[in-house]
């Protein structure tokens, strides 16, 4: 080997090769990055009136919650500084999680465990995260170009007529959105409006500590106009009179290592500085975690999002755009209990977009907890164009909730979170792929139609048929009706209430068997590898066991 | 008409099945469908129990071989295309086993006279390019050594530590030769006696995710000893890209 070395150090080229090993090998094994856990705050004269803005402080009083707590003290500066001694370098701190993220070798991080003070360490991914996006054109099915049909989709699907015809654009509503970058949203036509109204409250860019974040990626621009921009006239998103605090917590494209930290870090910035409500279209999946770490509690995004939601923010993340990838389920923070998880239904077929995530959690909590067009018209950083991605969905639903808010004014987050699913399409029904369906704003102000006739729900001779009464075909504009294009869903829950199979059925005719439930109940629910005894009829019945079906308003429940 | 009435006889039945299970199927179309388990997660897949990617590396001669053969290192390239496949034992540690196609080429510099002038010329012949090459089988394995011990699913920062075979398919012999015309000829021999059909080499690699640098050295001769042919370097080095690796 000592032959090999000096062969190459004879050598420029040879020598270039072995600095690039170098690097890797300085990059990948000197740190790794840790998240840092105190045990105590030690802070005093603590003033919330000085550290938050005053909306913050109308924020809480309105929400009924003290004014300031334990979790808003800030981490204990002596500690900080103790750690950054032995660390080589170290990201954020949190007040949320009393808590701080530090790059360091094993011996480091060993000697910063024990430090009287450290609660605990834990490992971090060394990768990052990708947004949650999924920025491509859309063929152009329409013969329509006109400007209000580019946005008739995303804009009528929330019935967003409905919320400006009854003053609603979330006046008063202060969302901070986090993303990778907001390219030319200070200068873009789209947001002339908004600028106008001095819209944009707050900018910071938490990598690189300053406060433009106007360059860098377009996604948050993009974002943005969902919620509050305007095209040619028209709003994109149904809150344009919204106020924004806008964070770049990610690099697009890349992978470093300091985002998950920044996203909590921007979620206590934004809500100090009187964030109602959080709009985040980024998510983190197999370069941190794996499925069963989906549970809400492990990311450090996750835990970040419930200190946010506890402090009274309604956030809305995207469920990601992995339907069609291997990781196929949810993102995280979008795992998070109490956040408003948006997935996307594709408007040409008015049902589940295929690359929207599903849920449930690893835990097997109900997610995505509502949808909306996953296709959507958008501000570019030079024009506008039509984007794909949860992204997109979730910003539209964010303009949604921000009218909801504006019209009960003096609910809490959690109730205006619980107020909008109840007024989406499917509700009380739901399912993994569309969670409680798309919000409607019609039914904030005539209440949902009450439909208990459009169809009976029966066994006969261990077959689940459906059969549809003749009124409903009589009515030829509820078959053409968005997600109700003659949609019919169906779900079966076992005996413990979990939900097993989930079908979205194309109805053609009036009368027929739900072939495919009849067939999971009879044989499927067994597994594929169970050895069933086809003379046990008591077996095969599948008592205890539910089927709900929801068609044009009605739910039916059978239980066996 | 007899026939005619005796298919009728023999598919009406058949129609009226088909009949009677179409005007069922086509009553419903399922258009989605799910059956959620979230306890039921695969157990392939870059930081799981079992992995599988493709993989291709390019890698050439580092350092002079035998002193009385010149082996122009630069130009004699080795190309390797295969799977890896992957068994963990846990986050730090995972076995792994490389079946390859392997083509190994050797180039002869022209600048003295070379043991080649006697094997295959009649005398001294310089030549615009005068190679051995190896085509076959290499099958490499290796241990590999995370130290990113919670990761995500994808394969992160390693060290691989191994030991393969080269079976040799094809030993080849090529001199490519301009002439003063602007014709080119080339002679190649396949099958030369010359050559071990199975040679050994160790490994090292040192990579992140798709991208790995690799480290060969050989630990036996690529020549038959009776033929005293010099031997080319035992050390290569080069590139690989592993796709699906996150």
């Amino acid at each position: 080997m000592l032959k090999f070395a000096a062969h190459i150090m004879k050598n420029k080229t040879r020598l270039i090769l072995l600095i690039i090993c170098g690097l890797i090998c300085k990059k990948s094994f000197a740190q790794q990055k840790y998240w840092v856990s105190f045990t105590i705050k030690t802070t005093k004269n603590f003033d919330p009136y000085k550290f938050f803005d005053p909306k913050t402080l109308e924020n809480r009083i309105s929400a009924g919650k003290p004014i300031s707590d334990w979790y808003d003290l800030p981490v204990d500066e002596a500690f900080v500084q103790r750690v950054r001694k032995i660390a080589d370098s170290t990201g954020y701190a949190s007040r949320w999680l009393n808590g701080m993220a530090v790059f360091a070798t094993q011996d480091e991080i060993k000697q910063i465990a024990s430090l009287p003070f450290v609660k605990s360490t834990e490992k971090m991914g060394l990768f990052a995260t990708t947004a949650s996006l999924k920025d491509s054109g859309i063929s152009e099915t329409k013969k329509d170009t006109s400007p209000r049909s580019k946005i008739a989709d995303q804009y009528d699907g929330l019935e967003g007529n409905e919320m400006a015809a009854h003053g609603l654009s979330g006046k008063g509503i202060r969302i901070a959105i986090l993303d990778v970058g907001f390219k030319n949203a200070d200068k873009h036509p789209a947001f002339e409006y908004l600028r106008s109204h001095n819209g944009i409250v707050l900018t910071y860019d938490f990598l690189h500590h300053k406060d433009n974040v106007y360059g860098y990626g377009a996604h948050g621009t993009a974002v943005l106009s969902c919620i509050a921009g305007k095209y040619k006239g028209f709003n994109i998103g149904l809150a344009p009179d919204a106020e924004f605090l806008l964070a770049r917590t990610e690099r697009e494209g890349s992978e470093f290592k300091d985002e998950e930290d920044a996203w909590v870090a921007a979620s206590e910035w934004a809500e100090q500085h009187g964030a109602q409500m959080i709009s985040c279209s980024l998510g983190y999946t197999y370069q941190r975690y794996f499925y069963k770490d989906m549970n809400g509690r492990t990311s450090i995004a996750a835990r970040g999002a419930a200190m946010a939601a506890r402090k009274g923010i309604l956030i809305c993340i995207a469920a990601g755009n992995e339907g069609e990838d291997q990781w196929k389920f949810i993102t995280t923070p979008g795992d998070c209990d109490s956040v408003l998880t948006v997935g996307g239904y594709d408007p040409n077929t008015g049902f589940h977009s295929g690359f929207s995530s599903y849920g449930p959690t690893s835990d097997g909590r109900m997610k995505p907890n509502v949808i909306a067009a996953s296709t959507a018209w958008v501000a570019t950083p030079a024009a506008y164009g039509s984007e794909q991605g949860t992204s997109f969905a979730t910003p539209l639903v964010a303009g949604f909730v921000a009218c909801v808010w504006q019209d009960l004014k003096g609910r809490s987050n959690m109730q205006i979170m619980d107020t909008v699913e109840k007024l989406s399409s499917l509700y009380p029904y739901f399912d993994f792929a569309h969670g409680y369906g798309i919000p409607q704003a019609v039914y904030l102000f005539k209440g949902r139609p009450k439909n208990d006739s459009s169809f009976t729900l029966y066994e006969e001779d261990g077959k689940i048929k459906i059969s549809i009464s003749t009124s409903y075909f009589k009515d030829s504009s509820q078959t053409t009706k968005k997600l109700e294009k003659n949609y019919l869903y169906a779900k079966v829950t076992d005996p413990d209430g979990t939900l097993k199979l989930y079908d979205v059925i194309k109805v053609n005719s009036q009368s027929f068997e739900l072939v495919n439930i009849t067939n999971y109940l009879a044989v499927g629910r067994f597994g594929p590898n169970a050895s069933i005894n086809a003379e046990d009829k008591a077996a095969i019945y599948p008592k205890g066991w539910t089927v709900t079906v929801y068609f044009d308003h009605c739910i039916r429940t059978y239980h066996f | 008409m007899l026939s005619i009435k005796k298919s009728v006889r023999t598919f009406l039945p058949l129609f009226l099945f088909l009949f009677l299970f179409l005007n069922s199927a086509f009553a419903q179309d399922v258009i989605l469908e799910q059956k959620p388990d979230p306890t039921a997660t695969s157990n392939f897949g870059a930081n799981k129990a079992w992995f599988a990617q493709i993989t291709a590396g390019f890698g050439t001669l580092v350092g002079t071989g035998d002193s009385k053969l010149s082996y122009n290192d630069w130009r004699s390239n080795d190309i390797r295309v295969g799977i890896k496949l992957k068994r963990k034992i846990n986050g730090l540690l995972s076995v792994w086993l490389e079946p390859e196609y392997h083509y190994a080429a050797y180039n002869v510099n022209q600048t003295e006279p070379k043991i080649t002038d006697t094997l295959f010329w009649n005398g001294p012949v310089k030549h615009d390019k005068e190679r051995f090459a190896t085509e076959g089988l290499l099958v490499n394995g290796f241990l590999r050594f995370n130290l990113d011990y919670k990761r995500g699913n994808f394969l992160g920062y390693y060290l691989d530590f191994g030991a393969g075979a080269n079976v040799v398919v094809d030993p080849e012999y090529l001199a490519v030769d301009k002439k003063s015309n602007g014709s080119v000829a080339t002679t190649s021999y396949s099958g030369v006696p010359y050559m071990n059909s199975v040679n050994y080499n160790v490994l090292a690699r040192i990579g992140v995710n798709w991208i790995a640098f690799v480290f060969n050295y050989r630990v036996s001769s690529i020549f038959k000893s009776q033929y005293n042919i010099p031997e080319p370097s035992v050390f290569t080095a080069g590139i690989e890209i592993n796709p699906y690796g996150h």
